[in-house]
């Protein structure tokens, strides 16, 4: 009998278990709060926070540090899938258009990154969290997008968004670390060393992807394969790409994002990769956003400046990118606040940004470490609701949602 | 003086509006004398995602951006918010449908672009879900979709209608029913429409066969002989509630009392507009003729060879045959159309017929539409992939008016 109840025990404390209750916990309540009309991302939320570091801390830190290497080929997995949406004619060709949504992501960065430094956030930890705050959360707004089954411009443009920052915010975040390291006395290195250090990082990442796209083009022209089988191909150049990247330490987040881009981008014809494994990607996204969640200690919550400083964060980080969005009227004002508001989400060194070079960054001070505890926080409980009303505010749900 | 008149009499236009929104009493216009051979072209486009190629409901903000462009033609909502329906002014010719056409195909690809949407021509969406489509936020269309239940999302389908101008009301009648008699060419000609909700359906223009579930399709009745008779039968449906307005007829060739035309309803919208210019002067030729010919009514029994004749040209396309009504004799549809346009050639007294001539016979001589959608399909072409290449079909412009052009362009890219 006790030998029986050991074995029970072990079984609970298997990281594989615990992770695998969390997100039956979360599919569970997801599903129910669907029911209601509401979003299912947040069984995610309530699982996580209740499982995580804030509740009984089943799901913590250590736990999840066990799937790092789960964790970093999920990211850029949902990386590809971001640039797979980016339409590089359209921001190009549109102009007007595509210099908006350029300008929101800068101006984000920029904004934010000047108000941290003026409330006495030393500029350049103002500065990498300014270049975080650029790239919109791919997780949140796919689910949302998914969830409602939201199609439309807004849901466009949005995607066209979601890529374009989370681009910009990667190379925006290479230079600021690099600064930052620069600035560690400690690590003893110049800031050209790191530039030089992170560009390499980038730059055998972006190889790495042109040379997993060629083989996945040469490999689709020497089987002729057609388009029911050529998903299978991908599969097996995403995971090369993966594999390359971890034993060169180079960037995958940037690598899976530009395979993405070049599927999309290169040749036409994949354009049109039908999503076949949507139910796949759900549980991904709440798998994702569960460990996000648990990652969550609402006791950053507690002080008011940082809290008062993310609040500020969230609201500026809004109005920044609907000011942007001024600069083109291809969209009515209605979208626009729409679309101001869906692009809400932040990424953070904890959920989005798992590259082992950043997670591993130390060093920020106090108030700069809480006003991104506090930030997070907020993005884990706001932002998803946030992004599921303005798609609903652009009208782009299905009908009787 | 005019204003006592305001007050008493209700503005036709106001009337009609009314009787089409289903809020008023049915009202039927008197008919609009019209110059014969005017022509009006209108065509119902796909809106379409840039990246998955599926329906994208952005008609109503591409409409905002094309309000805001000054032309002559006009861009309207349908009845789903992924449809988008233009018309264009009063034509006279081939010269003249060509040329605003192909103004159309590039002003609304570029509103469409701009609001980051592609833009198609054909008859059905290959693989889109009827039960995924929005209806448009107008009161209308929510009434229709009231009335008609699911078949109103049903009919996201996407045709082409050519209106034709007639002298009088009589010969509205007696041209429509002479020109429904050879409806079924048209439908071969154009049939684009392989596939329906995902799968070939094995037929060349599946958007023919969902018209048909709606009441009041089909044809004009052959009793209607005259403009009198059409008015008799009118108010009889509309005592009982069955009608409102001349839309509640959904037949394949209908009279139009409020412009003076004929509208030929049976095309799928061309997957290259420039067809539709070539269409429509085949139709406006070949309404002219009957026009100056001695009256031909066909005998009762031709309504069952019409249902047969129309079934024949959805499912083959080009490469079915045509019982003439008249004579009896079945003829390949592809030779029927060669001889017509041979013989309204001689009569045409539009400078360019040639050139629509042209472009239909090399349509004919490559298979159709609807057979090189097919070639892609067999090709192993998915769903989307056939989506794709009718979206890069229609975004190719005209190279001139006169000179010969590829049926085929962006084949390459399969």
């Amino acid at each position: 009998m006790d030998e029986v109840l050991s074995n029970i025990e072990l079984l609970l404390l298997s990281p594989l278990a615990a992770i695998g209750a969390a997100l039956l916990l979360s599919q569970v309540i997801g599903v129910a709060l669907q029911r209601r009309g509401l979003p299912k991302l947040y069984g995610a939320v309530v699982a996580g926070l209740a499982l995580g570091t804030s509740g009984v801390g089943m799901v913590d830190a250590p736990l999840l540090g066990q799937f790092q290497e789960l964790l970093n080929a999920a990211s850029a997995l949902v990386l590809f899938e971001v640039g797979r949406k980016m339409d590089l004619g359209w921001l190009c060709r549109s102009k007007r258009q595509g210099l908006a949504l350029g300008l929101g992501c800068l101006a984000r960065g920029v904004v934010c990154a000047l108000l941290l430094w003026l409330f006495g956030v030393p500029l350049v930890e103002a500065a990498l969290i300014g270049s975080i705050l650029i790239a919109v959360n791919p997780v949140v707004y796919a689910s949302m997008t998914s969830d409602s089954q939201a199609s439309g411009v807004v849901t466009y443009a949005g995607a066209n968004a979601l890529g374009l920052s989370n681009l910009l915010g990667l190379l925006a975040l290479s230079v600021s670390l690099a600064w930052l390291r620069a600035s560690d006395l400690a690590l003893g290195s110049t800031l050209f060393d790191e530039l030089i250090k992170q560009s390499v990082k980038l730059m055998l990442g972006a190889l790495i992807a042109v040379f997993c796209y060629g083989a996945y083009a040469v490999a689709n022209r020497i089987a002729k394969a057609q388009a029911s089988v050529r998903p299978g191909i991908l599969l097996a150049a995403l995971l090369m790409d993966l594999g390359l990247c971890s034993v060169s330490s180079s960037s995958s987040l940037v690598s899976l994002l530009l395979m993405g881009l070049l599927l999309r981008n290169a040749e036409s014809r994949e354009n049109v990769f039908q999503a076949q494994i949507r139910t796949g990607q759900e549980i991904g996204y709440a798998l994702l956003f569960m460990m996000s969640a648990a990652l969550v200690d609402l006791k950053q919550l507690a002080g008011w400046l940082p809290v008062l400083l993310a609040l500020l964060l969230f609201a500026v980080r809004m109005l920044v990118t609907r000011l942007s969005l001024a600069v083109s009227d291809a969209w009515s004002p209605g979208k626009k606040n729409a679309m101001a508001i869906t692009l809400c989400s932040l990424a953070s060194v904890g959920s989005l940004v798992v590259d082992t070079s950043i997670a591993q960054t130390t060093g920020m001070s106090g108030l700069a470490a809480n006003v991104m505890g506090a930030l997070l926080a907020l993005n884990v409980l706001v932002a998803p609701a946030l992004t599921w009303w303005g798609l609903r505010l652009a009208g782009e749900v299905r009908e009787g949602e | 003086m005019d204003s006592a008149v305001v007050n008493t009499v209700p503005p036709v236009d106001a009337a009609m509006a009314l009787a089409v929104a289903g809020q008023g009493p049915a009202f039927l216009p008197a008919f609009s004398q019209s110059t014969p051979g005017t022509m009006g072209i209108e065509l119902e486009l796909m809106v379409l995602d840039r990246l998955t190629y599926d329906l994208l409901p952005a008609a109503p903000d591409i409409l905002r951006l094309l309000n805001k462009t000054k032309r002559s033609w006009v861009a309207t909502p349908e009845i789903t918010t992924s449809m988008l329906e233009v018309a264009t002014s009063i034509l006279n010719n081939y010269e003249d449908a060509l040329s605003e056409v192909e103004e159309i195909r590039s002003t609304v690809l570029r509103a469409a672009f701009d609001v980051g949407a592609a833009i198609s021509g054909g008859g059905a969406h290959p693989f889109q879900r009827w039960n995924e489509q929005r209806i448009y936020p107008k009161e209308r269309y929510r009434e229709s979709a009231r009335k008609y239940g699911y078949l109103a999302k049903m009919f996201t389908v996407f045709g082409m209608h050519v209106h034709i101008g007639m002298p009088t009301a009589d010969d509205a009648i007696r041209v429509c029913a002479g020109l429904t008699q050879r409806a079924p060419l048209f439908i071969a000609l154009s049939a684009n429409s392989p596939c329906w909700q995902g799968e070939d359906s094995g037929f060349s223009s599946a958007r023919s066969n969902v018209v048909g579930a709606f009441p009041m399709s089909g044809t004009m009745p052959g009793h209607i002989r005259s403009w009198r008779d059409f008015v008799d039968h009118f108010d009889r449906l509309a005592q009982h509630g069955i009608v409102k307005s001349i839309k509640d007829f959904y037949w394949d060739v209908r009279p139009k009392p409020e412009y003076g035309t004929i509208e030929l309803r049976v095309l799928d919208t061309p997957l290259r507009p420039a067809y539709a210019a070539a269409f429509a002067s085949y139709a406006r030729e070949l309404c002219l003729e009957m026009l100056h010919s001695p009256t031909r009514w066909v005998d009762d029994g031709a309504r069952d060879l019409y249902v047969w004749n129309r079934f024949n040209a959805a499912k083959g396309g080009i490469e079915a045959q045509w019982i003439d009504p008249y004579s009896g004799v079945a003829s390949p549809i592809r030779e029927v159309v060669r001889d017509d346009l041979a013989k309204l050639a001689l009569r045409s007294t539009d400078p360019h017929f040639a050139a629509a001539r042209r472009v239909i016979e090399d349509l004919l001589d490559a298979g159709g539409q609807a057979g090189w959608l097919k070639e892609h399909i067999a090709d192993g072409a998915s769903m989307n992939d056939v989506a794709r290449v009718a979206s890069e079909a229609f975004e190719a412009p005209f190279p001139s008016s006169l000179q010969r052009w590829s049926v085929t362009p962006g084949a390459e890219a399969r």
